[in-house]
């Protein structure tokens, strides 16, 4: 395994409390009241929005001002998936009791969809054209950006696991168990294509450039896919379950966590297979429990199951610490669209800001 | 996190009206102080008495694993997953089958995923049977046989409806499926609620010894079935590199015909008991207590099909000590 440098020389030192925050970042560290899980987070343009395992939905100020999350609605349900609605005023919700939800900052809501008893597991928003997928059970339901259904598929080999658009968002690719199912988000009596693969698919992500889905799987392999022939690529099996997939904005990387290191494929020349994955964020025995692809630069932050978070950078395997970690694993991160903050929400309740001092953006 | 701080599911299995449902309400109403998560069949969520009922579609895949293929409840998996995020927390979880459920893959789904491991621990598989309708059921498929194959604990429920003579049968016929299981005679699943939750059946801390069934004399009856319990013993130190060689090699090509395994060892050159169960191919293991001053043996049970107990008796052998 190829341990890659980390900037700060304390890193060495096995210590939690020996961990450094890099002099680049500026930290801030919040809980949300209660310690809840968070099950939600989305960055937004000077605001952050969080769900959490007590029903709540959060905002919070992500322009430097120091206030504390607030709460804005009480779903009085579990939220299960978020993403930031289109437009990037709020957030579209699903939840334990079957609903779809748009929820803005100020925390008004209005429904979208529903179905009694269902569980609404996973959303995917495509930015460009404001199209919302959602998976209820073996279900998958495409709205547009105003709430009107562009298409519904009803069913799937099983509940859906993951949800991700085509690049156009002319399509719409579902995980699950066997492989991956290809619909174009429109019209009735279209016809899928299915990608096959033996075994249960969970975590799916399409390049940016359309050229490759990605698949994590159970059995502790990642899959893919050439798109748009459908040709399967052979991937070498992960040391442990996957828990996290990213794409770099241009397509070229995918970033892989779930094991002790952030593992970067290089997908550029039509395949992974062949070249040795980067690998870097050695943190001894921390296992990295989300990656996310800065959606403006090369950089890949990865967070652990102690809390702490790393960036690095494609090109250099550099990478800096912008969060010791205090013990409670990170289960969300994300980038701001402008690709100057990092956010992160964790098991018991933090949240995490994370701002380059120099971010001239 | 250690075996005491995790979760416990109790997986409640058996054909279709055996009273499953009934003893699943009484553990919710007389453990009331206790908060239970629920998962059933989606169809069977009526009826339950619990706030958090989740219904599961029961979807099971093929996993394979390097060598190691088994079947796992995905759903299962994911439903857990979520369950341990909820801010209001509960002691418990119990998982109802439906009544054709094979219980392998839902046991395999415990010993597959590393954050299922992490936060829950199967406590026992408890197999309600109807003592009217148990025989005729048997002729019809193989689900109920296995599902007494694989419990822990067996309500042989419904004695009310029944005679002496059938009552006695149907405790033969569950006897020669499942040697080591406790049988507990109930009306109406009236089982006391401590017999049946609790009972670490898969803790590997607490298989301290393997007590094979009370039998009323030695079991004469002629059974045609396919799945027997073979139980192994010896006092002679097992070779540790011949036992491993060979349970590897048995668990991987009779898997599919192996329901259950259960073992305590005593290896030479090792103070402590080495403890493992298994389903199927799926095997746990751990070093138990130290033996010190207990006389020591060995003894490991396979409850399976197409068993040979000579064969079986002979290879174990053949793995102690040359003296």
């Amino acid at each position: 395994m190829q341990t890659q440098p980390l900037e700060t020389p304390a890193m060495a030192n096995p210590d939690v409390g020996a961990r450094v925050v890099s002099d680049r970042i500026a930290l801030r560290d919040m809980t949300l009241p209660g310690r809840p899980y968070v099950t939600g987070l989305s960055a937004l343009a000077g605001v952050g929005m969080a769900a959490s395992g007590d029903g709540a939905l959060w905002r919070f100020d992500l322009t430097g001002a120091s206030a504390a999350p607030e709460r804005v609605l009480d779903l009085g349900a579990m939220p299960l998936a978020q993403a930031a609605a289109p437009g990037g005023g709020g957030v579209i919700v699903g939840t334990d009791d079957g609903r779809l939800l748009q929820v803005d900052a100020g925390g008004g809501k209005r429904l979208l969809a529903y179905q009694a008893g269902g569980w609404v597991e996973q959303i995917a928003v495509h930015g460009m054209t404001g199209r919302i997928a959602c998976s209820i059970g073996r279900r998958l339901l495409v709205l547009d950006a105003a709430g009107a259904v562009l298409s519904e598929r009803p069913d799937h080999p099983s509940t859906i696991a993951g949800v991700a658009f085509s690049d156009d968002g002319g399509q719409v690719a579902v995980s699950h168990y066997g492989g991956v199912t290809v619909w174009p988000t429109e019209g009735a009596n279209a016809i899928s294509e299915r990608l096959e693969w033996h075994g249960s698919h969970l975590a799916i992500a399409w390049s940016p450039d359309g050229a490759f889905i990605a698949t994590a799987m159970q059995e502790k392999e990642l899959h893919a896919w050439r798109m748009p022939q459908g040709k399967s690529l052979r991937m070498s099996g992960y040391p442990a379950k996957i828990r996290s997939l990213s794409w770099t904005p241009d397509g070229r990387h995918l970033a892989v966590g779930g094991a002790d290191v952030a593992t970067v494929w290089d997908f550029g020349g039509g395949a992974p297979s062949g070249k040795a994955p980067m690998e870097f964020g050695y943190v001894f025995n921390q296992v990295v429990t989300e990656v996310a692809a800065n959606p403006r630069s090369g950089e890949i932050a990865a967070a652990y199951d102690d809390g702490a978070i790393l960036i690095g950078e494609t090109s250099s395997g550099d990478a800096l610490i912008a969060r010791p970690g205090d013990g409670a694993p990170v289960t969300r991160l994300a980038w701001t669209p402008d690709g100057a903050a990092l956010v992160a929400g964790a098991a018991r309740g933090g949240i995490a800001v994370m701002r380059r001092r120099d971010a001239t953006v | 996190m250690d075996a005491a701080e995790k979760i416990p599911v109790t997986l409640i299995t058996g054909y279709l009206g055996a009273g499953k449902t009934t003893l699943l309400n009484r553990i919710l109403t007389e453990r009331h102080g206790k908060k239970y998560a629920v998962i059933v069949n989606e169809f069977g969520e009526a009826g339950i008495d619990n706030e958090l009922v989740v219904g599961a579609d029961e979807e099971i895949f093929e996993m394979n694993n390097g060598c190691i293929c088994c079947t796992v409840r995905g759903d299962l998996i994911r439903i857990i997953g979520t369950l341990m995020k909820r801010a209001d927390g509960f002691d418990g979880m119990i998982i109802e089958t439906t009544g054709l459920a094979d219980p392998a893959p839902v046991v395999q789904t415990f010993f597959v995923d590393e954050d299922v491991r992490a936060r829950v621990a199967l406590d026992a598989v408890v197999t309600v049977v109807d003592a009217k309708h148990f025989l005729a059921t048997l002729a019809e498929g193989h689900e109920p046989a296995e599902q007494v194959a694989f419990a822990d604990l067996i309500l042989l429920n419904k004695t009310d409806l029944v005679d002496a003579a059938t009552l006695r049968a149907v405790r033969d016929r569950i006897r020669s499926l499942n040697r080591f299981a406790r049988v507990i005679e109930t009306v109406q699943s009236g089982a006391a609620i401590e017999e049946v939750l609790d009972k670490g059946a898969f803790d590997l801390a607490r298989i301290l010894e393997i007590e094979p069934g009370l039998l009323d004399g030695e079991d004469d009856h002629e059974h045609d079935e396919d799945i027997q319990s073979v139980s192994l013993t010896t006092s002679a130190p097992l070779d540790p590199q011949k036992f491993s060689d060979w349970i590897r090699g048995f668990i991987m090509e009779r898997g599919v015909d192996i329901l259950r395994t259960k073992g305590i060892l005593s290896l030479s050159g090792q103070d402590s008991r080495y403890v493992f169960q298994g389903v199927h191919m799926v095997m746990d293991s751990a070093w138990g207590p130290a033996w010190g001053a207990a006389p020591r043996s060995s003894k490991l049970v396979f409850i399976g099909r197409n068993l040979d107990a000579a064969e079986l008796e002979q290879a174990f052998a053949a793995c102690t000590v040359v003296q």
